[in-house]
């Protein structure tokens, strides 16, 4: 008796584990893109600014934008005495349409040590959102070891506009130490009943350079990893919706063809199309995309193959198969303007920030049909 | 405040600490390696006016290990190491090099993604390991269950399979076994 319950005991507790783990191994629901109603919401006079956002440190790169529940529009970026320092921090400011709060630091060195009980030598990228709840999502990536190939992202929630933020949770995306995911590019809201999610654009750089796609669930877990195909010497995809099943990804291209690159997916982000070069020049420099109210598509990139010392916005009315001539916004020989983001509120207004002379965040707002000729 | 993941993501270092002391530490009395394992794997965890334990920077380094190997370095430990066996390890050390190879973007396949919605996955693991119950030998089969609850419960920050399965040191020392062992 007591033999053949040692002989069975191993498949009967193997079976309780099964069990267990069960409803984790079993695949998700289909991915829905969540596309915001718009209808209504357009003011007549949308803000028209352009102003520097006061960064207070010799150094700042890679804004991101959101607009709060309250309809302000916040950013962050990382900022120190130079980029990769162990000064660094992640600082956030409020835009109330007017003007821009004061920065400050939300995430620090230490305190992401601290968080995720890991050795942190250097922040960067931070990507926001916000929740059908009002709550803003941060992520933003960390490095233990080595260059900006051995980063790793992280994840914050505030509840409270930008007031305090929870504890930054490491994000497990890779097998080989956890290295060399990265974000830098907005996510899109899912529609997955009533909990929601992200889709969260992601790229690898240790031995290979890949954009990937991220599906989190609505509390920041990773539920998916895609690895857009076709994508090598990619970074950074940019993604919007054109409908709940459809998106398109334009990427950095790290070269030698220096031609901003485009992925599609049909079914939620859960497979993408071979990506493939645009007519587009890319000089090795982040893009940003957005779906406006009106259906048009609005991209932010460096027009050239070399230097960042223009920045341009260009139109498409067929969703990225053609594109209109840029229309310059910075253009200065030496300069550098770079990592766009584009967002357009919920009044209509549409606000282009960027990386300006590697000091300071520029910040735009303008009404859509600023974006027409010989205006 | 530390989350239960990272508490045990900081304690499996000490565990991997304990074990390598244990490993050099092997001619002592008992006593007094239990003594010195304990204290060896406890001062990795102290932290130091910067906020940092030696324990926080091995974690930076190589992640958490899978569970497979927190078991194996348990029972290694606890004095009753698994043995594996040379077919075996040389299956993890070709396995683990191709899946890491291709993980880390060599060609448009990443096969960690099996990992996210694993039923099948499992259900080739577990007719493997079932086998191998079934001639004797129910060690693989004890393995896969603990990770598999260990998954099931979401005790790790991971939400792939993959990474309660096998981590690269794990794959390093399967390549060490079947080189060395002949």
């Amino acid at each position: 008796m007591k033999r053949a319950m040692q002989h069975w005991l191993p498949l009967v507790a193997f079976i309780l584990a099964l069990l267990t783990a069960w409803p984790r191994l079993l695949p998700g629901d289909a991915m829905r893109f969540k596309i915001a109603s718009v209808a209504g919401t357009v003011a007549a006079q949308p803000s028209q600014s352009t102003q520097l956002l006061n960064n207070p440190q010799p150094s700042a790169h890679a804004a991101t934008l959101t607009e709060l529940a309250d309809g302000r529009i916040a950013a962050a970026w990382f900022a120190g005495s130079e980029e990769g320092a162990r000064d660094v921090a992640i600082y956030f400011s409020t835009f109330d349409g007017a003007r821009w709060q004061p920065p400050a630091p939300i995430v620090s060195r230490a305190q992401v040590q601290s968080d995720t009980g890991r050795l942190v030598r250097k922040l960067g990228n931070p990507v926001l959102a916000t929740d059908w709840q009002g709550h803003i999502h941060l992520w933003f990536v960390s490095v233990g070891y080595g260059g900006w190939a051995g980063s790793s992202i992280n994840h914050s929630v505030s509840a409270d506009a930008g007031r305090t933020w929870s504890p930054a949770v490491k994000m497990i995306t890779s097998p080989f130490w956890n290295v060399s995911t990265l974000v830098r590019t907005p996510p899109l809201a899912l529609d997955n009943g009533h909990s929601g999610g992200w889709g969260l654009p992601a790229y690898h750089e240790f031995a290979a350079k890949r954009s990937e796609w991220l599906q989190l669930d609505a509390h920041g877990n990773v539920r998916d990893k895609v690895r857009i195909p076709a994508s090598q010497q990619t970074l950074q995809p940019a993604v919007v919706a054109l409908d709940p099943r459809r998106a398109i990804a334009m990427m950095r291209d790290t070269g030698p063809a220096n031609r901003i690159r485009l992925a599609t997916t049909s079914n939620g982000g859960r497979n993408w199309d071979a990506a493939h070069p645009t007519s587009l020049p890319n000089p090795n420099a982040s893009v940003a995309l957005l779906r406006m109210q009106d259906g048009r598509i609005l991209l932010a990139y460096n027009p050239q193959t070399a230097n960042r010392d223009k920045l341009a916005l260009s139109i498409s009315g067929d969703e990225g198969a053609n594109w209109g001539p840029p229309k310059l916004v910075e253009d200065s020989a030496g300069g550098e303007f770079s990592y766009p983001v584009l967002l357009q509120a919920r009044d209509g207004t549409v606000h282009l920030a960027y990386t300006w002379q590697r000091r300071d965040i520029k910040h735009m707002a303008f009404a859509p049909n600023a974006l027409e000729a010989g205006k | 405040m530390t989350s239960a993941q990272t508490t045990l993501g900081l304690l499996s270092q000490a565990l991997i600490a304990a074990w390598l002391i244990n490993r050099v530490a092997l001619r002592l009395p008992l006593c007094i390696r239990a003594v010195v394992v304990m204290g060896g794997a406890g001062f990795i965890l102290l932290q130091f006016d910067n906020g940092l334990s030696a324990a926080m920077a091995m974690r930076a380094l190589w992640g958490d290990p899978s569970i497979t190997t927190m078991q194996l370095l348990a029972l290694s430990i606890a004095g009753r190491p698994a043995s594996i066996g040379r077919t075996p390890a040389i299956a993890l050390a070709i396995i683990g090099i191709v899946f890491y190879v291709l993980a880390l973007g060599l060609g448009d396949f990443d096969p960690y993604r099996i990992g996210f919605a694993a039923g099948p996955l499992v259900v080739v693991l577990a007719g493997a390991a079932a086998a191998t119950w079934w001639r004797g030998q129910p060690l693989y089969l004890w393995l896969l269950t603990v990770d598999l609850a260990a998954f099931g419960l979401g005790i790790m920050e991971s939400n792939n399979l993959w990474d309660y399965l096998f981590d690269p040191l794990l794959v390093l020392a399967a390549l060490v076994v079947a080189i060395r062992r002949r």
